[in-house]
């Protein structure tokens, strides 16, 4: 497997990452790869707080031999950080629990996406940070549902892209649509199921890769998905066909996209992805398109961390009085991204960039 | 120390990694969490206790007798140490 990310931070990141995921050709005791000193360990460490990943690296450090484990006092903080990440993701739990409850006996029938709806395939479910709980209605109770929630006092916020916000318990994200994708609906898989999974996840990846940026997290959900999916994973025997998902990534003009994502996953989680719909086979060298837009993904995931929070331009927005400068540095972020984003999903770029001009004019 | 039946304090939680062993306590009187690095013999102590609703120093001196074959005395001596400790912490109540 050819790594090409930059700095040898980012190749031992990646590689406890194959171990957590269970995708790892190394063997967990390979001390050419995990012979590390302290300071390595730290930029690790901190590599992973900025791609919100440190619980998959406690559970890589788990396996390693003892004498490749970071020294102790390193050792000790990971444990504590384990420790409040796995209690964070229980407490979500909890919560999501008696809102599915509140839900059903409104007779309403929540569809959860994203993270919290992937985090059952990772081998150590609560070691994934949890973000905000996502959730879909269809659009035949969307309006009951937000209804139901002002009722019940999450005081859901309209945002500009016709979804809801509750800050409530970790933050509740209301969603009108399932897929981030302007495409007609009758063209997308049915949901639930494990397509529109697959689709979902992807679909998400490319937006904010296009935009404010886009970290390891979002692309281990895809990854363990897609090991699950295909029953190579003790965690779920779904299945999915895999022309019809092609047919469907070609409907939702995301199938350039797609190429590019499991071209990442397979490089730096060796997956072989021949096996999904619409990659490119195993060992063969990729077409120079899709080679191009892997570089810029590459800088777009390993520049920018978490939803590009790691990036020094997005942190100063967090703490900046001009609430303003976040958009004016999420709009930045999207014309440096044009030129992939256009080659990836022109559609979906035009349709995306009006979509969000129009929510935040209204 | 008096013997009497203890619990453990609301909730605390015993993590392990390599032979390091940590255990959080999240006090429910608004107090921060905080965390004890502990050692082997304090873990298992502190994994009986937590199987024990109500533990005393009887019941988990069985439990050091059985785990480390040591004379019962010495044990009852080793955990009334353990829970004056525990004690000192705002572990046990």
């Amino acid at each position: 497997m050819s790594i090409v990310v930059g700095n040898d931070a980012e190749h031992k990141l990646l590689a406890l990452l194959r171990i957590a995921l269970n995708c790892s050709a190394e063997a967990a005791n390979d001390k050419q790869i995990f012979s590390l000193s302290a300071e390595d360990w730290r930029n690790i460490l901190d590599l992973a707080a900025a791609h919100t990943v440190t619980g998959l690296i406690y559970a890589a450090v788990k396996k390693l031999p003892s004498d490749l484990c970071p020294p102790d006092n390193i050792s000790l903080k990971l444990m504590m950080e384990a420790e409040r990440i796995e209690r964070y993701s229980r407490k979500v739990e909890s919560f999501t629990e008696k809102l599915v409850s509140e839900l059903k006996g409104a007779s309403l029938a929540p569809v959860f996406m994203k993270g919290h709806e992937v985090a059952k395939y990772y081998p150590e479910p609560y070691l994934r940070v949890c973000g905000d709980i996502d959730v879909y209605f269809q659009p035949s109770e969307f309006q009951m549902a937000v209804s139901f929630f002002k009722e019940k006092g999450y005081a859901p916020q309209r945002r500009p892209d016709r979804s809801f916000f509750s800050n409530s318990g970790p933050g509740i994200d209301i969603h009108p649509y399932y897929f981030d994708l302007h495409v007609r609906l009758e063209k997308l898989p049915p949901v639930p199921s494990t397509e529109a999974v697959l689709l979902m996840l992807s679909s998400h990846i490319l937006k904010h890769a296009m935009g404010p940026g886009v970290g390891l997290r979002q692309i281990c959900d895809m990854v363990v998905c897609l090991k699950a999916f295909t029953g190579n994973s003790a965690e779920s025997n779904c299945t999915y066909d895999s022309v019809q998902l092609e047919e469907y990534f070609q409907a939702a003009h995301v199938a350039t996209w797609n190429k590019v994502l499991l071209a990442f996953i397979s490089r730096y989680f060796g997956l072989d992805t021949a096996m999904f719909s619409g990659s490119v086979n195993a060992g063969q060298p990729l077409p120079k398109k899709i080679r191009k837009l892997l570089s810029s993904f590459e800088r777009i995931v390993f520049s920018g961390g978490n939803f590009g929070f790691y990036n020094i331009s997005r942190k100063k927005t967090a703490t900046s009085k001009f609430s303003g400068k976040r958009k004016i540095d999420t709009f930045y972020r999207f014309l440096r991204n044009t030129p992939f984003s256009l080659r990836c999903s022109p559609r979906e770029f035009f349709s995306y960039t009006f979509s969000l001009l129009k929510g935040n004019l209204d | 120390m008096i013997a009497k039946q203890y619990r453990l304090f609301e909730d605390c939680s015993l993590r392990e990694l390599k032979g390091k062993f940590l255990v959080m306590v999240y006090p429910k009187d608004g107090q921060k969490p905080f965390a004890l690095e502990v050692n082997a013999s304090f873990a298992f102590l502190f994994q009986t206790a937590q199987r024990l609703e109500v533990f005393d120093v009887d019941a988990l001196a069985n439990a050091v007798v059985n785990e480390y074959k040591i004379d019962l005395n010495r044990a009852k001596e080793e955990v009334e140490h353990t829970l004056e400790m525990w004690l000192q912490y705002g572990l046990i109540k």
